[in-house]
């Protein structure tokens, strides 16, 4: 498997994947600087009406739909380039003819996606902080929701994750795979938005703050917890069934 | 028997309802050049895909030294390399860092890399990157990319296609030479005259069935030229001649025999005189390999 994770690393050399894992964390962060700066009176009054105990917490709270919306964008690039580094190689008849396990070919390349986005929540976190200390936010940095608002993300993201990645790594027109990471990420939007369809897993990005706007104010997401083990689960499930049928197929 | 290294029962591969290898008896020996020739769209690809599990065979089973394909995929790839149909090349990276790639995965010594770019001439162009690479280079890259691990079996996809003639030449010769180190090769190819030059051993395939398959001397016998004889009396020479025991045909308004020494076609000559016939041609003739072809086939057919 290492000399898998090595060979793959190298096909992604001067691939377009480490634009796409800066330009979401950069893009959000950028609004959130122009938001609490120029904006800051509106700002400050909108946190005193949501009750936060800090600014960083109205800015866990104000970042989570960019996020949610942006991050599952990124996912869907990400396992686009991934995948298309073999497509456009011609490749897969001569990596599916070397002596490994398809399975593995499967999950190294996954890794590589995993990877990337832990890469990208672990800058947008980095970026939240130095953002803070930037604009001098009152209070101690809140690490805790700050690790957990970024890497909630990377496990609620899974499910997007492994089905997005099966469909780039199988239909070899990328327009596909993008169309359907692209209209899937704005309907979790909606499907957030309604009490009953909001536990649907495509929904989850946005909702996958550790700060959420709740009758009384902004407060902890109590919900977090069952979104993280659900989206785990189904996540492997959808991993390991796409591994199984991505072995089972014919290479052309 | 130990050097069988390929050999195939019944294989067959449908798609949908089209069958592109019918029931193919592929049996490749240890050491041996084998040719596997056949027009476009014969199944020479879709055999080759077989024989590297990337699709699965219809009916029919698959053994490669000795070992049954189902069962033992992985062993079996570890002894092969293959190069399928248009070459792989990611663009992104440069010819060194392609070979590279494979190198990690199948974790051969880093030293191997410039060998095999030295055997098919990519060494100063190893660092540029393969997308702007010509059509010849990135097939030479792909044959590197087979030869890396030193295989015991080098499985060849129309290596020579879309190349120019010296390039033909080139990798011609490379081939010819693997042999020596114990390698089997299995080349194809849909030109007849490229698998004679270098092929030991010929398989020629036709609408998804093996038609012919012997030694490259079998078929070269085929080619064997004939004597063509314009006589006044086909019929009546055609009787003479049995009278002394040679065996001719009359067809297409000529006499055709099956020898062309110069004492024989003397020989002939004076006999068919001397009963009275006029002899106004005698001409060696060469068949020609779509003759060849026809024969085998039974139709018409372009090689
Ligand atoms: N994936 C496929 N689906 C349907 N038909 C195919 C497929 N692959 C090959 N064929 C058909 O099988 C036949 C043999 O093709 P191929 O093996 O590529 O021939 P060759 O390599 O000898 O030129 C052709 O008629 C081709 O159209
Ligand atoms: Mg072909």
């Amino acid at each position: 498997m290492k000399h898998l994770l090595k060979a793959d690393k190298i096909k992604l050399k001067r691939s377009s994947l480490p634009i796409i894992i800066l330009l979401v964390p950069f893009l959000i962060l950028a609004y959130e600087l122009v938001n609490l700066t120029y904006r800051g009176d509106f700002v400050e009054k909108q946190a005193e009406m949501f009750q936060a105990d800090s600014m960083w917490t109205y800015l866990l709270y104000d970042n989570s739909l960019l996020f949610g919306l942006g991050f599952p964008l990124a996912a869907t690039l990400a396992a686009s380039i991934i995948a298309n580094v073999e497509h456009q190689a011609n490749g897969w008849k001569q990596t599916l003819s070397l002596p490994i396990s398809r399975v593995r070919v499967y999950l190294s390349k996954f890794s590589w996606l995993f990877i990337s986005l832990f890469f990208s929540t672990t800058i947008f976190m980095l970026g939240m902080f130095l953002l803070g200390n930037m604009l001098g936010f009152e209070g101690r940095t809140p690490w805790k929701y700050l690790i957990g608002d970024s890497y909630s993300m990377l496990v609620v993201i899974l499910p997007i994750m492994s089905v997005q990645f099966w469909l780039s790594m199988t239909v070899k027109n990328q327009a596909f795979s993008i169309l359907i990471g692209a209209v899937s990420s704005m309907m979790g939007l909606f499907l957030a938005a309604a009490q009953t369809t909001r536990w649907f897993p495509l929904a989850y990005p946005s909702q996958a703050s550790t700060v959420i706007l709740q009758y009384e104010g902004l407060g902890y997401n109590q919900d977090l917890s069952a979104y993280l083990v659900i989206s785990f689960c189904l996540g492997i499930i959808l991993l390991v069934l796409g591994s199984i049928q991505f072995a089972k197929r014919e290479v052309k | 028997m130990n050097d069988q290294i390929i050999v195939t029962d019944n294989l067959t591969k449908k798609f949908k309802k089209n069958i592109s290898v019918d029931g193919i008896n592929m049996s490749i020996e240890r050491g041996q050049i084998y040719g596997f020739l056949g027009p476009n769209g014969a199944g020479k690809t879709t055999t080759i895909r077989m024989l590297l599990g990337l699709i699965k065979p219809t009916k029919g089973n698959i053994k490669i030294f000795n070992q049954n394909l189902n069962k033992n995929r992985i062993q079996i790839l570890q002894r092969i390399g293959s190069l399928v149909e248009s070459p792989t090349y990611y663009g992104n990276l440069t010819g060194r860092e392609n070979l590279e790639a494979v190198r990690r995965l199948r974790n051969i010594p880093e030293k191997r890399v410039h060998e095999v770019l030295e055997i098919v001439r990519l060494t100063k162009v190893a660092n540029r990157l393969t997308k702007e690479y010509s059509l010849g280079m990135k097939q030479r890259l792909g044959i590197a990319s087979a030869l890396l691990s030193e295989p015991d079996l080098l499985i060849l996809d129309e290596p020579t296609n879309g190349l120019d003639p010296s390039g033909i030449q080139e990798i011609r010769e490379l081939i010819k030479q693997l042999p020596e180190s114990g390698m089997s090769v299995l080349v194809s190819s849909h030109l007849l005259s490229e698998i004679d030059q270098m092929a030991t051993e010929v398989g020629i395939i036709n609408n998804g069935k093996m038609i012919f398959q012997d030694s490259i001397d079998r078929l070269r016998h085929k080619r064997k030229p004939i004597l063509k004889v314009g006589v006044s009396d086909g019929r009546e020479s055609h009787s003479i001649l049995k009278g002394k025991g040679i065996s001719s045909q009359w067809k297409n308004d000529y006499l055709w025999l099956e020898e062309t020494k110069p004492e024989f076609v003397s020989e002939i000559n004076a006999t068919l005189v001397q009963s009275g016939i006029s002899v106004y041609r005698l001409e060696e003739v060469t068949k020609s390999l779509e003759d060849i072809f026809l024969e085998l086939t039974g139709t018409e057919g372009s090689l």
